[in-house]
């Protein structure tokens, strides 16, 4: 079927062709002879993002060490994936009192649409940049606390700083 | 004497445009309440005696003899014609205003509060407040996480102060634990000596605020992931209506529904673990065969259908009526033996709870009567009593069915366990039990999942031989049948209508 009948009548199909490529004969050209390139050699190049791309997610933590989260569920129940499967429990302190002892998200569910952290009230929860996410088996996908928050990456596994601690989160006048 | 059986009035009053009928006398709050009418109330319960003190249900009555200033409803009382409105402006800003008193000292962790999605204060924040805190001074801290003894948990911070778990400790039970101690800011509720009456949990329930929260259920599960299953607690003879909080996870707990005919708005705290082993880890999920004490998966249809006769069947108290009617119609009835669960503490505690632990047993001998028009006979059919058991010597293959609620009983665990041992070592034992966790599962040849009292519909009858309601919630086991649906399967399987009982001869 001839998409466009008139064009073909008069010119023969070398317009059409030229028509078609036009835009990729125009980037083959600037890329042969231009030193700027559009397409990065990828694994030996690295694209850098802005930092606020989606990526994997990030949990923070408290000056101490452990976890900002608070286990309050709004991630979870925002989440439209249902993705993030949270496990609270008592803690000894009683101005923490709640706090997980499993924070699970499965990483082949999560659409990395944010309203997880949009959700958070304390910056538990950040979408980091890294984008690097393929593997073999689907088990290695489902990722828990430590790698959440203490993968190497973090600060060479110390974790990223959440900015509410539970010190001032009492102070806020409210 | 006509004075004294003087009937009630019927009057008219109106609430906002709204014409009311209702007792004269009665309480005016009340009246709106069961109309329909959502009127912001801590304080009020209708459980309780009035108190007054969160100020939040005024109304303001329009007429000439009418009181200049807004009172509260709940302290007041219905009469012919008066008309009272809480739309006004002097009404809303009196409530406004004292919502906004409620919440000087709260310290807004609703993040980690278990009140949050069912609290009153967050919902009237929402209706009636939604103003910014114009406080200048700090919160006045108080002590967080204090266990108070049973299943309760206090933060004096998070409290209100409307007294209705001190009111209830106080009216319902009369033991006097909780108080109110200090004045003014530092006012706060305070447990005199630990918990120690068989209702606390209900003061989790009454609490309006996250104040008190039951240890059971503390960071278990937001409420807001929960459906409310209306059924009825088959924990003793009295039958209680209760709601049980569950989702695909589990159940979670269980709360009392109001239903003035049986139980108010109370359940004890027994009642409240009858939710644990619906979801728990020990539950069948198929078949199991005893391979020399190791449980193994089966096929059920197999080994129904080369039973050795003759077989018998021990029920327990716990079926529903529709349930034994079935099974009666499939067994005669020199083959139906029932296991009575023992009697505990008390025979009544004087508010809910029984001694008889066998919640359907009214209507287990209602229908034995019209299944084989007989009169039930425990002495020779109960198989906890010695004269029965001896009739199950000659049994080669024998359904025992577990009764529910077998944990929660201390008595009846080992008893059962003993009478499981006491049947005769050659005797084929099939176990249709919900998990299989109960004591004595070693002395089974067979396990068969059936389920729980929360997965099936039916009736059963309580000690004042009312009908009750079980109702179906989510099913966690997939492959439980009913006792009757496997003895139909004998029936099937034997290709004889009589199957149970001579399809061997």
């Amino acid at each position: 079927m001839l998409l466009n009948k008139d064009l073909y009548q008069h010119h023969g199909y070398l317009k059409g062709l030229y028509l078609a490529l036009k835009i990729t004969l125009i980037n083959l050209l600037r890329n042969l002879f231009k030193k700027e390139r559009l397409t990065l050699n990828y694994p030996e190049e690295k694209y850098q993002y802005s930092d606020r791309f989606k990526g994997l997610h990030i949990l923070t933590i408290k000056e101490d060490g452990s976890l900002r989260c608070t286990s309050c569920m709004l991630c979870a129940t925002n989440c439209p994936a249902q993705c993030i499967h949270i496990v609270a429990s008592n803690h000894d302190d009683p101005s923490v009192e709640k706090a997980p002892v499993s924070f699970e998200i499965e990483l082949l569910r999560c659409v990395f649409c944010g309203f997880c952290a949009e959700a958070c009230p304390v910056d538990a929860i950040r979408l980091g940049g890294e984008y690097e996410l393929a593997g073999h088996f689907e088990r290695d996908w489902i990722v828990d606390q430590h790698f959440l928050a203490y993968r190497k990456s973090l600060n060479e596994g110390k974790g990223v700083l959440s900015v509410v601690e539970d010190k001032n989160r009492m102070k806020l006048k409210l | 004497m006509s004075d004294i059986k003087k009937e009630k009035k019927i009057v008219t009053f109106k609430w906002n445009d709204q014409e009311i009928q209702a007792e004269e006398g009665s309480n005016l709050l009340k009246a709106a309440l069961d109309h329909g009418i959502e009127v912001a109330h801590y304080c009020y319960h209708p459980g309780l005696s009035v108190s007054g003190v969160c100020r939040m249900c005024m109304v303001e009555q329009i007429g000439d003899k009418a009181p200049p200033r807004p009172y509260p409803s709940c302290n007041a009382t219905v009469s012919e014609g008066i008309h009272v409105r809480n739309d006004t402006p002097k009404v809303t800003s009196a409530v406004q205003s004292t919502l906004e008193f409620h919440l000087v000292n709260h310290p807004l962790d609703c993040t980690i509060c278990d009140q949050a999605g069912e609290c009153k204060l967050q919902e009237y924040y929402m209706e009636h407040g939604a103003y910014d805190s114009s406080m200048v001074d700090k919160k006045v801290h108080k002590e967080k996480v204090q266990d108070i003894g049973r299943n309760v948990m206090l933060d004096a911070e998070r409290c209100i102060l409307c007294s209705r778990c001190v009111r209830f400790t106080a009216e319902i039970t009369k033991t006097h634990e909780l108080g109110i101690l200090n004045r003014g800011d530092h006012a706060e509720i305070t447990a005199i000596e630990p918990l120690k009456n068989d209702y606390a949990a209900n003061v989790v329930d009454i609490c309006p605020v996250g104040a008190l929260t039951s240890k059971d259920f503390r960071f278990n599960q937001r409420v807001w992931f929960l459906e409310d299953l209306e059924t009825t607690c088959l924990g003793c003879v009295t039958g209680c209506s209760v709601k049980i909080s569950q989702n695909h996870n589990g159940a979670f707990r269980v709360r009392p529904r109001e239903d003035q005919e049986v139980n108010g708005y109370w359940m004890c705290d027994e009642g409240r673990e009858i939710y644990k082993h619906l979801s728990s880890l020990g539950r069948l999920q198929f078949p199991l065969k005893n391979n020399s004490g190791l449980f193994i998966p089966t096929e059920s249809e197999q080994f129904l259908s080369t039973l050795p006769r003759p077989m018998a069947i021990i029920l327990s108290t716990h079926l529903t009526v529709e349930e034994y009617e079935a099974i009666f119609h499939l067994i005669p009835e020199d083959q139906v033996y029932f296991y009575r669960l023992p009697e505990e503490g008390p025979e009544f505690d004087s508010l809910l709870k029984r001694s008889d632990k066998n919640a359907n047993r009214l209507g287990l001998e209602k229908s034995y009567y019209k299944a084989y028009n007989n009169v039930l006979n425990w002495t020779t059919k109960d198989c906890s009593l010695a004269g029965a058991k001896e009739k199950l010597n000659s049994v080669k293959s024998c359904f025992i069915v577990v009764p529910e609620f077998l944990p929660h009983f201390i008595k009846a665990k080992n008893n059962f366990e003993n009478f499981l041992h006491s049947l005769p070592k050659e005797c084929l034992k099939i176990a249709l039990a919900y998990d299989d966790l109960f004591q004595g599962i070693n002395h089974c040849d067979y396990l068969l999942p059936v389920p729980t009292f929360a997965e099936k519909d039916g009736t059963f009858f309580n000690f004042k031989e009312q009908a009750r309601t079980l109702k179906k919630g989510i099913v966690y086991s997939q492959q439980a049948q009913s006792v009757p649906d496997y003895l139909a399967l004998i029936t099937k399987t034997t290709n004889n209508s009589k199957g149970f009982s001579h399809a061997a001869q």
